[in-house]
């Protein structure tokens, strides 16, 4: 009976240090990769508000006056809109 | 000799349990007597706490869409005065582009760090690139960007710390900046920006954005027109608002001169204020219309009754002087027309029926008290109490002076009129419930009157210029003296034009003004009611309304 329990007790040991140390590697290697997630959705974040202030300050009131003034437009008045009736 | 080793056996036994009792004293000592000590020291070596607010929430105009304050990162310049690698080079460079840094580096030569310059501007970021010093380290911190500038008197702006400074900004500062979360992180020395564990310590609450009812577009476009105006009778000041008067949304709010509040460097503090709000004037005839309503609800005159105006420029009325503007110079006239063409001698007849309830109409409009509207640093304005009226008081309230009111006031005013008598509060902030009054001030019948009237000073009146062909305005213009030390000067004048622009159920409210052009010989008619058509014709072209 000693020959058999023992090894079987020293075997079952292995089996839980070997269970443990999967499961602490496992549990790090998940935690880094939910920060290199975090990371990546940080990066994704900072990216998305630099491209949002580049659109609007590519959409600049002021620029795009400054533009259509170059161009030779001027403002449009009231008098020159027309609207059109729509006949069914 | 057994017993000699015998002995020695226990001496060396005692001394090693000695030994024993010694070590097991210490671990007592150790791991019981100063458990919380050194649990403290362990949690210090591998747990950290880091705090990390969340962005600020974002300030968007009526469409919900369109942000009027928004983040964008900025980069500061720093170094490690304890870790400096090349003084020499780092205070040459400083003491030509950074003079006060290198100060600043002079005294914290023992601190682990120090800023150069926060929040660098792009010269200021390209100079440092172009030298690459190794010394100097650049770190992203937030920051905050308006993409429509000219809104900065009521969005105002963040210090360096991103913190509301004025405006809406501080108003709000608490719901935009949320509250901060805290974590605490186990890691080891060697890990660097690896963590082991990850505990939320205190939940904080992203900041919760602001919806005004600003019309971004409508904003930029009333300002460019009055910077134009501004620019063509090289006036000192001047304001443009424009309201819903049905739910009392503002939808522009211009003032010039204004800043920019992307560039926090070059502001002036003069020009954040929001004039329209926090500044009060005697604001002439554009108030006469409220003395029409006072007169008409309470009968002492009808819109047909012939008023004498004496076809003179200067009058006596119970033996006060009263002055009218030659353009307004009338004879026998009936009373539509005295409004018509600003005659302050005929005004002032009729007003002077009224006596007292004249302070008490101009109270229940809403004059000389605040209008309620979410801002800081509004003024109530003021109006000269019957019991402070010297004789000349009532001619003068009627013609707008010995009342002041800012253009805010004006235009809930006008609002009122526009609203067939109820009164709202103004309000910058979209899904605000607003607060209409549950009974009209005036009757249907006066409000009508007065309507009609305000229409023919637009088609025939001193109005004319603010006429928008198509569409119906009532406006009234109004040009004053401004108050100088005690005595009115002739040749410091306020300009003001309020009115409504109406078409079907769409209406407008709007009130142009300017302040003091040089040009000797200039109203309100040729310099605020142009002002009021352009603005009108903005807006109803970006409304759609055709």
């Amino acid at each position: 009976m000693k020959k058999f329990f023992f090894p079987l007790f020293v075997g079952c040991q292995l089996v839980f240090i070997v269970l443990y140390i999967h499961k602490s590697s496992t549990w790090m290697g998940q935690s880094y990769r939910k920060q290199q997630l975090e990371q990546s959705y940080k990066t994704a974040l900072e990216k998305k508000q630099h491209l949002t202030h580049q659109l609007h300050m590519a959409k600049n009131q002021s620029v795009i006056k400054q533009c259509a003034t170059n161009a030779g437009m001027t403002p449009i008045k009231i008098s020159q809109v027309k609207s059109l009736q729509c006949h069914e | 000799m057994n017993n000699y080793h015998k002995s020695r056996s226990i001496i060396v036994f005692c001394f090693f349990c000695i030994l024993y009792a010694i070590l097991a004293l210490n671990l007592f000592i150790i791991q019981i007597h100063h458990h919380a000590f050194y649990e403290q020291l362990g949690q210090k070596q591998y747990t950290t706490g880091i705090t990390i607010p969340p962005p600020r929430a974002p300030i968007y105009d009526r469409s919900g869409v369109l942000p009027l304050a928004m983040n964008r990162e900025s980069l500061s310049a720093f170094v490690l005065p304890k870790k400096i690698g090349s003084p020499e080079a780092l205070e040459s460079f400083l003491k030509r582009y950074f003079p006060q840094a290198l100060e600043r580096l002079h005294v914290s030569r023992d601190h682990y760090f120090m800023y150069i310059a926060r929040k660098l501007s792009h010269e200021q970021l390209q100079l440092i690139q172009e030298n690459a010093l190794a010394d100097i380290q650049l770190l992203n911190e937030p920051n905050r960007f308006y993409p429509i500038p000219c809104a900065g008197h009521i969005l105002g702006m963040t210090d360096v710390d991103n913190k509301g400074l004025f405006g809406l900004e501080l108003l709000f500062d608490e719901q935009l900046a949320g509250t901060p979360t805290s974590y605490s992180l186990e890691k080891d020395a060697r890990s660097g920006h690896f963590y082991f564990k990850k505990q939320t310590m205190k939940e904080g609450k992203d900041g919760t954005p602001l919806c005004t009812t600003l019309d971004g577009t409508l904003q930029f476009l009333a300002y460019e027109e009055l910077k134009t105006t501004i620019e063509q009778f090289h006036a000192k000041e001047g304001s443009v608002i424009v309201m819903d008067p049905t739910t009392g949304e503002i939808i522009a709010m211009a003032t010039f001169p204004d800043f920019d509040p992307n560039k926090t460097k070059d502001v002036c503090i003069e020009n954040t204020k929001n004039r329209i709000i926090t500044e009060e004037f005697e604001l002439g005839s554009v108030i006469k219309p409220f003395g029409v309503l006072a007169a008409l609800e309470e009968g002492v005159v009808t819109v047909d009754e012939l008023i004498d105006c004496q076809n003179t420029i200067t009058a006596y009325i119970d033996k006060r002087r009263v002055n009218t503007v030659p353009s307004s110079v009338a004879g026998i006239i009936p009373f539509s027309e005295v409004i018509e063409k600003s005659n302050n001698i005929g005004m002032a007849k009729v007003v002077h029926r009224l006596s007292t309830k004249l302070y008490d109409h101009y109270v229940r409009i809403g004059f000389g008290k605040k209008t309620g509207i979410q801002f800081p640093g509004e003024r109530a304005g003021f109006v000269n109490h019957p019991h402070n009226w010297s004789k000349q008081s009532l001619l003068s309230l009627s013609y707008g002076y010995e009342i002041t009111a800012t253009l805010l006031q004006l235009a809930c005013a006008f609002c009122m009129i526009a609203n067939d008598g109820y009164v709202i509060t103004p309000t910058l902030l979209k899904g605000n419930l607003h607060t209409r009054s549950s009974q009209p001030l005036y009757s249907a019948k006066t409000i009508a009157t007065l309507k009609k009237i305000l229409e023919d000073t637009v088609l025939q009146g001193t109005a004319k210029k603010a006429h928008v062909k198509g569409y119906k305005v009532m406006s009234k213009t109004g040009t004053a003296n401004l108050l100088v030390n005690g005595q009115y000067d002739r040749t410091r004048n306020i300009y003001t034009c309020a009115g409504i622009v109406q078409k079907g159920s769409y209406q407008r409210v709007i009130v142009t003004f300017v302040k003091e052009c040089p040009q000797k010989n200039m109203y309100a008619s040729s310099v605020a009611a142009p002002l009021f058509e352009r603005v009108a014709e903005k807006t109803l072209i970006h409304d759609k309304i055709m």
